[in-house]
């Protein structure tokens, strides 16, 4: 096992005092003693949810990270190998004994024994190597996420101890310490952003803050329930200031997610009905790519005004979390959904379905989609690149 | 146009001709004076009226620019109005706008009085070498001076990478300083460094009256009107830099309304360029000439060393080449003077301030940052990444901790202003304004032979948005509302509150593309490793058109390498051609 201060690989025997016998650094694992993971493989997992230490991320993003690294218990060639041997070998084992039977009969009836039996004996191996592949390819691509809360925290507490903290993982400030710093300009609720992302989510309200998509975008950022409590207050104060508003609603693939843009939609206590709202969020046509990535689902799911009959079936099963997706790509993708949605024909869209009113600061129009809510399921379907975004639908910065 | 130079203390002969030499660009006519312990020179073309050396008995003063009110002999005006200063040199200078530089003589003390404009539409830089203090308009003439060596300071090249420019009085050759805007420096012969005092500040003064939205639309536009008139003069014709945005489109309007033969100038950046439709609408509207100037990229290429020659300072915008061309079209269109709408966003609360303001929103949640801090992010170039781009002995050569925010704390502190959004206009005047676009807008054009005028930055109308209530710049989200609402009915309504479109000028297509053998030239391995002030791999990720992972917009890539290139191409000229103008030998 390589140690990831001075990459020595150590042999077993080299580390049994769980240190690296060249620069004497501890180690945070021993696969040998029933660790799912090596320190070099923990510290590759941060280097991918971090981008290489140049994206900050949650909790949550390092649990998805190292749940892709945890090997699945069991050989995946092994059940294939099962599958094709175990049925080959019952087949082989009847085999015999019908020939057995059929020199036992002898004469014709032998001979009509092993008409009888050998096409069954061939149509029966046939049929349990099928089942037993199918049982092999879902054994091995089973959905649901294969690192539970507590594994990974008991994980990152060995991982703290040996190597510290790691970097780029957001801590929250104490909410004291935090609430008696901001000393908030007092003109500042005479503003407004542009744009406002609501989340559904605490997680994913930090993750975008503390990777400063709020400074980068002019947007407010915000879970529906009112996190962060030291800000929401007076930034859905300041949301109520622009009329033309555009919210971006971003959650999991939930019920409770799916019809998020519903609820902000609907709530004249955080947009105002002029405002544009967008679902940008995961919906379970994102699901594909996340197999092995998915949670089991807690109670049926019925079809309803925000989830198709196809994606409550899906919702019924399963759940997905947008913890799911890498940290840079929430982000960009965030920033194609956000550059989607003010591209020039995306918005005369929407001011084609919406009405026009008057703003008593000067007659502004106003676009308005008149409480609809407008949907996103590309921005989120695939990653998204350097070229992705545009320069030119959005001219902040 | 033009610029001056000079000395206290004794100087070799001949040096007064060598700077003066290092602008031949800036006019034909030159004019020197020089006596016991001093020496004085301007060059300026033909047609200035305003710049000149004027002797008498108390010695001598050389002035350069406009003054407004106008006034004959504006130099002499000057000197009269510092005469009268006594200890107060704000209440004597109160109401004097301009652009302009001077220096006076004074032969009874001995000293040498350096003077600059509100805004810094001029400049002044010195030095001292040998036995005497020098001063110029340029730093390249500063670099003509026998015995100057010019030498890389680290410390503001240090700050140029977080800004795009270097902020404050450092200039990126060790030991030459500038005169900050709106300040006189005193100098005699014994002097190190200039006494320096402040005679314009922008105090936040609130107007009750404006409180009144009537009132304040009215007054903006009265006094915007004013800022135009007083900055016409003799002229019946003149250019417009029109971009289609409200600030160019409202000084076309009131040159328009002033009867002046105007011609809007627009850069054609193909389909990557924005509001191109919308200043041909503006243009129709207000019944303007239009002339698209399209960018040649081969000749922007082929103009990089004298692009940063005339730049003098390193800028690292990329609007520095286009300003260039759109300036050439002019000249070649038969314009001398030439308008913009440059300092409406400085002054009125741009789109600038809506990432400070959520910034301020959320600010202390996740780390301790200063608001210094989060306006040197603003900016988007390698504040924060010095890890990835400094090369070992560079960053170990930069200094300590907190220059760069030193230059925002008079500005963004508390007791700056009261109000937060005004405190970002201090910052986005004080240093965007005339540290940034001012010095490269000015230089570009007087380049071409012009004179540009930005009425936008004029005194009266930005006392008077310093006495605005500050909802009333950034109302809600709808910036330079005042402006806005005081063009209502003047300016089509549609584009007049339409919100901020994309920057124009598409970087990083051409860095990656057209222009990346450019690119390679100056900052490729080869280059990098020759400086040794970067580490090659984060601007090799860079040229490749990656960014760190945070980074969604892909304009930064070019702009981060353009911020790169402009700086190489500065020190090719500067430290390597010791400030001769490019394609030149010899002596400048």
């Amino acid at each position: 096992m390589k140690c990831i201060h001075c990459d020595r690989d150590a042999t077993y025997s080299e580390r049994a005092d769980g240190k690296c016998p060249g620069c004497r650094h501890a180690f945070a694992f021993e696969p040998r003693s029933g660790d799912p993971i090596t320190d070099s493989a923990f510290k590759h997992a941060i280097d991918l949810v971090s981008s290489q230490g140049s994206v900050r991320f949650t909790g949550a993003s390092l649990l998805y990270e190292i749940a892709r690294r945890i090997k699945r218990p069991g050989s995946i060639w092994g059940r294939y190998l099962a599958a094709f041997f175990v049925p080959l070998g019952l087949g082989i084992a009847g085999l015999v004994i019908t020939i057995a039977n059929a020199e036992s009969v002898g004469g014709p009836g032998g001979a009509r024994l092993l008409d009888l039996w050998l096409p069954r004996l061939g149509l029966g191996v046939l049929a349990l190597e099928a089942l037993g592949f199918a049982w092999a390819w879902k054994a091995n691509h089973a959905p649901w996420l294969r690192l539970d809360e507590s594994t990974f925290s008991a994980l990152l507490a060995k991982w703290i101890c040996a190597h510290g903290e790691p970097a780029g993982r957001i801590i929250r400030r104490p909410r004291v310490t935090a609430s008696a710093d901001r000393a908030r300009p007092r003109d500042l609720e005479s503003y407004s952003f542009d744009r406002a992302v609501v989340c559904d989510r605490e997680d994913t309200v930090d993750l975008l803050l503390a990777n400063n998509f709020h400074f980068e975008n002019n947007c407010a950022v915000l879970s529906e329930s009112g996190y962060p409590p030291e800000a929401a207050p007076q930034v859905r104060a300041m949301l109520k200031r622009n009329p033309k508003l555009l919210v971006l609603c971003l959650h999991d693939a939930t019920p409770s997610g799916c019809a998020l843009a519903h609820r902000v939609r609907c709530d004249p206590d955080l947009v105002l009905p002029t405002a544009r709202v967008v679902d940008v969020g995961l919906r379970p046509v994102h699901a594909a790519p996340f197999r092995g990535m998915l949670l089991r689902a807690g109670a049926p799911v019925s079809s309803n005004l925000d989830i198709t009959k196809a994606e409550a079936t899906w919702l019924s099963k399963f759940r997905l979390e947008l913890a799911a997706v890498r940290p840079e790509q929430v982000l960009k993708r965030l920033y194609r959904a956000l550059s989607a949605a003010t591209a020039p024909s995306t918005v005369a869209q929407a001011q084609a379905r919406g009405t026009s009113t008057t703003n008593v600061w000067g007659g502004v129009s106003i676009p308005s989609s008149a409480g609809r809510v407008e949907s996103d399921t590309t921005s989120f379907a695939a990653d998204a690149d350097a070229s992705d975004g545009g320069d030119g639908a959005d001219g902040f910065g | 146009m033009g610029g001056l130079c000079g000395y206290v203390g004794s100087a070799p002969p001949g040096v007064l001709e060598a700077m003066s030499g290092a602008i031949p660009h800036l006019g034909a006519t030159m004019d020197s004076t020089t006596g016991d312990g001093f020496g004085l020179a301007i060059r300026h073309p033909d047609t200035a009226t305003n710049a000149g050396l004027v002797r008498d008995a108390r010695g001598v003063t050389c002035f350069l620019g406009e003054l407004w009110p106008t006034h004959e002999g504006p130099g002499a005006r000057v000197k009269d109005l510092l005469s009268r200063g006594g200890s107060d040199l704000g209440a004597a200078m109160s109401g004097t706008d301009g652009a302009f530089a001077f220096a006076i003589w004074n032969a009874e003390a001995r000293r040498m009085m350096l003077g600059l404009d509100p805004f810094g539409m001029r400049s002044l830089c010195w030095t001292r070498v040998g036995e005497a203090f020098y001063f110029a308009s340029e730093i390249k003439q500063l670099a003509s001076i026998p015995g100057f060596v010019a030498t890389l300071d680290a410390a503001a090249i240090h700050k140029y990478l977080a800004f795009s420019f270097v902020p404050g009085e450092d200039t990126p050759l060790a030991g030459v300083r500038r005169l900050l805007p709106g300040r006189i420096g005193i100098v005699d012969a014994t002097s190190r460094v200039p006494a320096v005092e402040r005679w314009f500040t922008l105090p936040e003064a609130g107007d009750p009256k404006l409180a009144d939205a009537g009132v304040a639309t009215r007054r903006a536009r009265r006094l915007v009107r004013e800022a135009v008139e007083k900055r016409l003069g003799a002229v019946s014709k003149a250019g417009l830099f029109l971009s289609g945005g409200l600030d160019s489109s409202i000084i076309g309007f009131f040159l328009k309304k002033c009867g002046i033969d105007t011609r809007a100038f627009s850069l054609d950046l193909g389909e990557r360029g924005a509001e191109k439709a919308e200043a041909a609408a503006m243009a129709k509207h207000l019944d303007l000439p239009l002339e698209w100037v399209p960018i040649d990229l081969r000749g922007l290429a082929d103009d990089l060393d004298e692009l940063a020659w005339v730049l003098d300072l390193p800028f690292g915008d990329p609007v520095t080449g286009p300003q260039l061309a759109l300036g050439r079209a002019a000249k070649a269109a038969g314009y001398g003077v030439v308008f913009n709408g440059e300092g409406g966003d400085q002054l009125f609360g741009g789109w600038t301030n809506k990432p400070m303001v959520a910034a301020a929103a959320y600010a202390g949640l996740y780390d301790e940052e200063t608001p210094e801090e989060t306006y040197l992010r603003s900016y988007h170039r390698f504040y924060g990444l010095e890890a990835a781009l400094y090369a070992p002995d560079f960053a170990a050569a930069v200094g300590g901790p907190g220059q760069r925010r030193a230059h925002l704390r008079p500005y963004l502190s508390e007791d700056a202003a009261e109000s937060y959004l005004n405190r970002l206009r201090l910052a986005d005047v004080h240093l965007k304004g005339s540290q940034n676009i001012l010095p490269r807008a000015g230089r570009t054009a007087r380049a071409c032979g012009l004179n540009l005028r930005m009425p936008l930055f004029d005194r009266a109308l930005a006392e008077m948005a310093f006495a605005l209530p500050p909802e009333m710049k950034l109302h809600g989200a709808t910036e330079k509302w005042v402006l806005k609402a005081a063009m209502q009915g003047r300016l089509p309504h549609d584009l007049l509150w339409r919100g901020k479109v994309g920057m124009s000028v598409p970087i990083t297509e051409w860095v990656l593309g057209p222009l990346a053998d450019v690119v390679e030239a100056a900052i490729g391995p080869d280059a990098i490793a020759n400086r040794g002030l970067f580490r090659s791999p984060y601007v090799e990720r860079l040229r490749r058109g990656e960014d760190h992972g945070a980074e969604t917009r892909r304009r930064r890539v070019g702009e981060r390498l353009w911020t790169l290139v402009m700086l190489e191409a500065w020190m090719r000229v500067f430290l390597d051609g010791k400030g001769r103008r490019p394609g030149t030998r010899g002596t400048p």
